[in-house]
């Protein structure tokens, strides 16, 4: 008999991530996360928003740094 | 209907109703690509010259708290934690988006997402301008994605890290998947 075989780094990595969500599953996921997220975090991450000062562009000019 | 349902409405129906093309990113599109992590926030992407035409119709639909930045406006209705991100592109990037654009179900609603190589070069991009405040989100997500989808680093992440970051992000994000393997 063969028996699939699973690597065992690819095994160590599914233990470190979560299990792959529908996109159903996500909404559902992450209406319940925002139903209790903290305001200081939500504030911390808008500040992170804030500071993208060029836009994303396909301009040969556009660079992130 | 819930607050989630009414942004995929808009996404899929109401924005495009008007004329407007829109993206879902960040996490839901993340997500769309095989990689589930948290979020605090709704990302879209539109052309700058439609943001006015946006702001109105959030207004109208009931996201009366509007705060205009530079290259991005958030929107969020009051009494709700919700915020929503309108990030803004020029038209021709948005096109080069829209032309490569999948599509995707999400509570009924068919919504359109980046390439996967668009999303990677909006991340590389975001990592790019702020490594250090940056490093807990996209580069994770570079990572993740990336092996999810079996990309070769040096083939298929390097171009774009030279293109929209640098050398040293791309080092970062090389490490990260290194990391992760082990």
């Amino acid at each position: 008999m063969i028996f699939p075989t699973y690597s065992e780094s690819a095994a160590r990595y599914a233990l470190r991530t979560l299990p792959r969500l529908s996109m159903d599953e996500y909404a559902e996921f992450i209406e319940e996360l925002l139903a209790h997220a903290d305001p200081v975090k939500i504030a911390r991450q808008k500040a992170i928003e804030k500071q993208i000062k060029t836009p994303f562009s396909f301009k040969p000019e556009s660079k992130g740094t | 209907m819930s607050d989630l349902d009414l942004i995929f409405s808009l996404v899929s129906e109401t924005l495009p109703a008007a004329g407007i093309d829109c993206l879902l990113i960040g996490g839901f599109a993340v997500n769309h690509y095989g990689y589930s992590r948290s979020t605090l926030d709704i990302d879209l992407m539109i052309a700058t010259e439609q943001r006015d035409a946006v702001r109105k119709i959030m207004q109208r639909e009931g996201f009366t708290n509007v705060a205009l930045h530079d290259n991005v406006m958030f929107v969020h209705r009051p009494g709700t934690q919700w915020r929503v991100d309108i990030l803004q592109v020029d038209r021709e990037t948005m096109a080069q988006l829209l032309s490569r654009a999948e599509h995707g179900m999400v509570g009924g609603k068919k919504i359109r997402f980046p390439a996967l190589k668009d999303l990677l070069a909006m991340k590389f991009f975001a990592l790019g301008q702020n490594p250090a405040r940056r490093m807990g989100k996209d580069l994770p997500d570079i990572a993740h994605l990336a092996i999810h989808h079996g990309l070769d680093p040096e083939k298929d992440l390097h171009p774009l890290a030279l293109r929209f970051a640098s050398e040293a992000v791309y080092e970062l994000v090389a490490n990260q998947i290194g990391n992760l393997r082990t």
